[in-house]
């Protein structure tokens, strides 16, 4: 294979897992911001969005703080497997959970949030348990937040750069995504490879979108 | 004969829920108020939708609250029917109506047949004429139609209670026409109580059997349908409102006037428009205002009900009318005359009168 789609597969995979692992934390989290009347709420939505506002470089430095073996978890992580956070694709892979965390629990509380109270209780009425009541009227009424949610969180994984330069560097076939391999070829004026890669990632975030809303327009007729 | 006993305490932002009843057996329970009378709070707390509730629930030998617990809405054998029907948008009728049937308690056991509340689902989706929706979406169904998707939904859950929270006021005056009948052949079909909250007195006259009036948050009447409507103490009996409601069955059919009779289980007659079956056994609502009073038997009249009774009470005095009790034999009637009428009469409690009825609604299945 050409091996200047190396860092496409490798981006792949971690915008996949980054994503997978996303909606499977971000439904409980979004689930509870949903729901919950708690005071300090506004404080942990406020938390849950930093990364959305905050310098990719800012977060990057303190990924590389605490996923260094000289931290606890990054400590931790090196007795476990005798290997670095920092510098390698599972590292890559915690920062970019928390990194596009917003943009798959924002859209998820919107749809939980639109689901409202109402059909879960007369779910509850009808004999569901919550959890029941959950997998089946709350997770299908909100549907379009799943999908909203996984196409960004995905795009937006695919996206990011100065996370991965900060915590990831710059190795082949662990960390170097296709981002960084589009600034290496600029860098080193391969303008044609640059061209080739970036264009694959134009046509595919394109496509992306233009999925989401067709898919998310034919469900909002539905409904 | 008694099923239930509630004595409910429930604490909101700007007042308080206070009622103690207990649930017959069988038949209809209003829940009669007007708007923010604390109505509906009380019916969720029945149905464990509220948490901040104190007091004490025993339904059917079962404790469902008290003060050590409050045990949830999916643990209670009941179905509850909201106003705006809430029935899942992504789901079809039959998928609608399958999700309580596959997930009520007595499903399980072998008890739906034993225990039912004498409703099957073909007999069900026939009385709510439902049948013909089973493939179609919410979205494509009428306000009519979806109140009586969620009527059956509830029912074929096969609960020991069925509790309808304003199911008629989100219709216009036509679909609850239309759905009136439903819930009526509903009252004489299901052998389980039903709990039935509205601000319409109409509905109540024609469904209920015992009655619950909220103000403010407080029970201000608790009794059957005829006191409710009769008693001295009852806010119902007031210029406002008068109506009183007659249990008989027919007697009689004229088919050339299209007019059938009733006789009251008192023993008096009414004659009605409309042909009903001989034997059928109805409920007859007469309201205040179309009740007149004469010294004497009218000879010649338009009016086909004239019936010998006896002042009995008056009841309420507002804006130059009065509100007069008339019992004729055991039956109690209401009328609402002009005081000027009253004085040139010269009526007083226990004089003998003539009362012409002028209509009578009747209600049977």
């Amino acid at each position: 294979m050409f091996p200047g789609f190396e860092p496409l597969l490798l981006t792949a995979k971690l915008a996949g897992l980054t994503t997978l692992i996303l909606l499977v934390i971000g439904t409980p989290v979004a689930w509870w911001l949903a729901t919950t009347k708690i005071k300090i709420k506004p404080v942990i939505e406020a938390v849950v969005a930093l990364p959305i506002v905050l310098p990719p470089t800012v977060l990057g430095f303190y990924f590389l703080l605490i996923l260094s073996p000289q931290s606890s978890l990054g400590g931790w992580w090196f007795e476990l497997t005798g290997q670095t956070l920092t510098f390698s694709f599972s590292g890559l892979v915690i920062a970019s959970v928390i990194y596009s965390f917003p943009f798959v629990v924002q859209p998820l509380q919107n749809a939980f949030e639109s689901v409202g109270k109402d059909m879960m209780e007369a779910a509850y009425t009808l004999g569901a348990k919550p959890v029941d009541a959950f997998f089946t009227v709350a997770v299908p009424l909100a549907r379009r937040g799943f999908i909203t949610g996984g196409v960004l969180g995905f795009a937006h994984t695919l996206g990011e750069f100065g996370v991965v330069l900060m915590v990831g560097g710059n190795i082949p076939g662990e960390t170097r995504v296709v981002s960084i391999a589009i600034y290496d070829h600029v860098e080193m004026l391969e303008y044609g490879q640059a061209h080739v890669l970036a264009g694959i990632l134009l046509a595919f975030a394109f496509t992306a979108m233009l999925l989401m809303y067709v898919i998310n327009h034919r469900t909002k007729l539905r409904a | 004969m008694s099923f239930g006993q509630c004595s409910i305490r429930c604490k909101r932002a700007d007042f308080i829920v206070e009622a103690e009843f207990t649930v017959p057996e069988k038949g209809v329970l209003g829940i009669f108020g007007h708007s923010g009378s604390g109505k509906t709070t009380l019916l969720r707390c029945l149905a464990g939708l509220e948490k901040d509730v104190l007091g004490h629930i025993e339904i059917n030998g079962e404790v469902w609250l008290d003060e050590n617990k409050n045990i949830s809405s999916q643990q209670r054998n009941i179905a509850y029917v909201f106003q705006e029907g809430r029935l899942f948008p992504h789901m079809t009728v039959a998928k609608n109506l399958q999700y309580g049937a596959s997930r009520s308690p007595g499903r399980k056991t072998n008890t739906v047949d034993e225990n039912n509340n004498g409703v099957d689902r073909d007999h069900l989706l026939a009385l709510l004429n439902i049948g013909h929706l089973l493939n179609r979406y919410p979205h494509q169904l009428s306000g009519g139609e979806k109140q009586r998707v969620a009527i059956g939904r509830a029912l074929l859950k096969n609960p020991q209670m069925l509790l309808l929270d304003e199911p008629l006021a989100s219709l216009d005056k036509k679909r609850k026409q239309e759905i009136l009948p439903y819930l009526e052949s509903l009252h004489d079909d299901l052998s389980i109580p039903i709990l039935y909250v509205s601000h319409d007195l109409d509905e109540m006259l024609r469904l209920c059997d015992y009655m619950l009036v909220m103000e403010q948050g407080q029970l201000s009447f608790n009794g059957n349908i005829h006191h409710a409507l009769i008693s001295p103490e009852s806010p119902l009996a007031t210029v406002e409102n008068a109506a009183v409601v007659l249990e008989g069955s027919v007697s009689k059919q004229e088919k050339e006037f299209d007019i059938s009779t009733v006789h009251t289980v008192n023993g008096n007659q009414f004659q009605v428009p409309g042909l009903m079956p001989i034997g059928k056994r109805v409920r007859l609502i007469v309201f205040a205002s179309d009740v007149s009073v004469a010294k004497n038997r009218a000879t010649e009249s338009s009016i086909l009900n004239i019936i010998e009774g006896r002042v009995s009470a008056v009841l309420d005095k507002k804006g130059g009318r009065v509100l007069v009790q008339i019992n004729c034999k055991q039956d109690v009637l209401l009328t609402l005359i002009s005081v000027k009428s009253f004085e040139l009469l010269e009526l007083f409690i226990g004089a003998e009168v003539f009362i012409q009825v002028k209509a009578v609604v009747t209600r049977g299945n």
